[in-house]
């Protein structure tokens, strides 16, 4: 079945069967430095002193 | 019973609360005995190695005590799919290793909106940042600092992050596109070498455990220092009872599950941590005289606000490779664009999006994660080679609310091979759960069908959700009234008996527990070992 996967799905070439001991390793594909820096762009978080209760009316199921 | 043994110490459960419990006094001198009522896997008896892995998960290494039934489990009877391992390293010899810390915000849902019945922690993120930093370097993580929506984290260690593979930067480049929040994971994969742990290799199948020691788990990062430092592990052994007298804990009787002979210990202190649904068990099968209700449990709160987190599996297929059988689980990479409560979204609370890896064939044609499941005949030949590999799957996972009638009791009819009751889950759907997750498999699917996905398919709200957090069952709070556990884990009722696992978590958060466990275990471990002679003569438990 691994031959036939290997040899007959596109998208399955590198199937080895059991994952180890071989892994994947080789073959995986590694973070590029143009994508990882536009990781930064989006994201914020709220500090534990600024949380605050939220306006409730607008919880639909509580109505 | 004619005799007992006297110890310091007396952990109950080895996975992360009572590992890292142990690791914290292992040093100190003091007489530790931990007991695990199951054994400690050995490498060969994983999956790995063998073609038949991943019917491995159907059986022997089903994730679901109920379906695997093995000597050391226990039945978890009512609306419920649990899913646990019982053994050294606990649970964690099941996970994915994905490791998010929780965010400040989670540490206050009481004061944000206090809906159902959420609280307050008794502590803040700032308090707890400096533990998950410890209990980080002891596991082993790989990440990359930086993430824009956490605060900084700069004393923490970090392997070099897992590899992407087409299906990391896949998701990424979807997030990218759409201008939200993403980041690479932090997981419990090493991509160095440590003592006795080879560095991943990039194999996907961490949730069936790691014969390697690849993935960070405390049946590598704790037992073997642990036992090394002398803490007396004891696996094979199964808490009956945990026994009191008057307003202090005494010890536990055990159960010997190789020969069945019952023993007793004595302890100053006593841990538990066996887990969010087992540590209630043990505490309500724990009744006794001037504890009728359950140890621990005078204001009636063990068990109740039980928390999974709400799920939706998302599954999309492309018309080009993804490779999900490739790397390792956790995960590659996170969005936490939907994280905080926007009420102008009809609910409160959020979810992130985590990204998965696919198994291999069988996986793919036995339905995926969503039960799409290729047809048998002339036609799957077609369907497997478009579907296996093409195919990527994105955790939508929400934060539920910790609703006071989710619940764990005792079954009145079921017990384990030993005779102790088993465990009966409740537990229901909330329509803020609902509502968020419904939200959320939308936007995953936006974000898919941005990058090219040609199909898609979801599995709706998961009800019961896959109860792999076991969350909130004697948690912490800042008043005896509405919690079961002080800031440092002391019970409020016996102050020399301390819960750390699961159960102790407040709220959920959107986020794996995992590693928020290890910071407190850590925290309340450095507690005991700077307070053990106080702890021993307290007769009330602190509020502060
Ligand atoms: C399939 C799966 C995937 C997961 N993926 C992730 C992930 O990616 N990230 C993440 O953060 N978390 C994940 N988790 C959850 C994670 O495994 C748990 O959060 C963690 O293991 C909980 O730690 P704990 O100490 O609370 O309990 P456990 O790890 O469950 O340990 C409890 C221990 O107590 C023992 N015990 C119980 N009762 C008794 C008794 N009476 N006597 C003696 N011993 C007893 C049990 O045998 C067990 O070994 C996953 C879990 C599963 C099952």
């Amino acid at each position: 079945m691994v031959i036939a996967i290997r040899k007959n799905v596109p998208a399955g070439k590198d199937y080895h069967g059991p994952p180890l001991p071989y892994g994947y390793i080789q073959s995986l594909e590694p973070w590029d430095e143009t994508t990882l820096a536009q990781a930064n762009d989006n994201g914020s978080y709220l500090e534990t002193d600024q949380v605050e209760r939220v306006d409730l009316s607008k919880v639909t199921w509580i109505q | 019973m004619a005799s007992y043994e006297e110890v310091d110490v007396l952990i109950i459960g080895a996975g992360p609360g009572g590992a890292g419990v142990a690791y914290e006094l292992k040093d100190t001198g003091a007489k530790i005995v931990c007991l695990e009522q199951g054994p400690w896997v050995t490498a060969p008896e994983h999956p790995h190695y063998h073609d038949e892995w991943e019917i491995e998960k159907q059986r022997g290494w089903a994730y679901d005590p109920n379906v695997r039934q093995l000597p050391e489990d226990y039945p978890v009877t009512g609306t419920t799919t649990p899913y646990m391992m019982n053994n050294v390293g606990g649970s964690t010899v099941h996970y994915a290793g994905h490791w998010p810390r929780y965010k400040p915000v989670d540490f206050r849902k009481g004061t944000e909106h206090g809906l159902e019945g959420t609280i307050d922690w008794p502590i803040s993120y700032e308090d707890l940042a400096p533990f998950y930093d410890r209990n980080d370097a002891i596991y082993g993580i790989s990440g990359l600092i930086g993430d824009p929506s956490y605060p900084d984290r700069k004393n923490a260690q970090r392997d070099p992050m897992v590899l992407p593979g087409k299906l990391g930067l896949k998701y990424a480049k979807a997030s990218r596109d759409l201008g939200w929040h993403w980041w690479p994971s932090d997981n419990a994969v090493i991509t160095r070498p440590r003592e006795n742990r080879e560095a991943d290799v990039g194999m996907g199948n961490e949730l069936s455990g790691s014969p390697t020691g690849s993935l960070s788990t405390p049946a590598h990062a704790h037992w073997p220092y642990n036992v090394r430092a002398g803490v007396d592990l004891r696996t094979m052994a199964r808490v009956e009872t945990i026994t009191a007298d008057g307003g202090r804990a005494t010890g536990a009787v055990y159960i010997d599950r190789n020969t069945g002979n019952r023993h007793e210990i004595r302890a100053k202190i006593v841990v538990l941590a066996a887990n969010g649904i087992g540590s209630p068990r043990m505490l309500l099968a724990s009744a006794q005289k001037g504890h009728e209700n359950g140890l621990a449990n005078s204001n009636g709160m063990v068990g109740k606000h039980l928390m999974h987190h709400v799920f939706s599996f998302c599954d999309s297929w492309f018309d080009e490779p993804v490779e999900g059988f490739k790397g390792s689980f956790g995960s590659p990479m996170y969005s936490h664009e939907f994280y905080h409560t926007d009420v102008n979204r009809g609910f409160v609370n959020g979810f992130g999006m985590q990204v998965a890896r696919s198994f291999g064939p069988s996986y793919a044609a036995m339905g995926t994660h969503t039960g799409y499941t290729a047809p048998w005949g002339e036609k799957h030949r077609d369907f497997f080679a478009n579907h296996f590999a093409n195919h990527l799957m994105v955790f939508m996972f929400g934060e539920d609310l910790p609703v006071e009638t989710n619940r764990v009791t005792l079954d009145p009819d079921v017990t384990d091979s030993d005779g102790i009751p088993a465990a009966h889950v409740n537990y229901e759907l909330h329509e803020n759960d609902i509502a968020l997750a419904k939200y959320g498999i939308e936007k995953i699917f936006e974000a898919t069908r941005a990058v090219g996905a040609v199909e898609t398919n979801d599995t709706g709200v998961l009800y019961p959700p896959p109860a792999w957090h076991l969350m909130g069952t004697c948690r912490m709070g800042n008043d005896p009234q509405d919690s079961t556990l002080n800031k440092w884990c002391q019970t409020w009722d016996l102050p020399n008996l301390f819960v750390v696992d699961g159960s102790t978590l407040t709220t959920g958060g959107a986020v794996n527990p995992t590693s928020t466990i290890g910071a407190l275990a850590v925290r309340a471990g450095e507690y005991i070992k700077r307070n053990h002679d106080h702890i021993t003569s307290q007769r009330t438990t602190p509020t502060m």
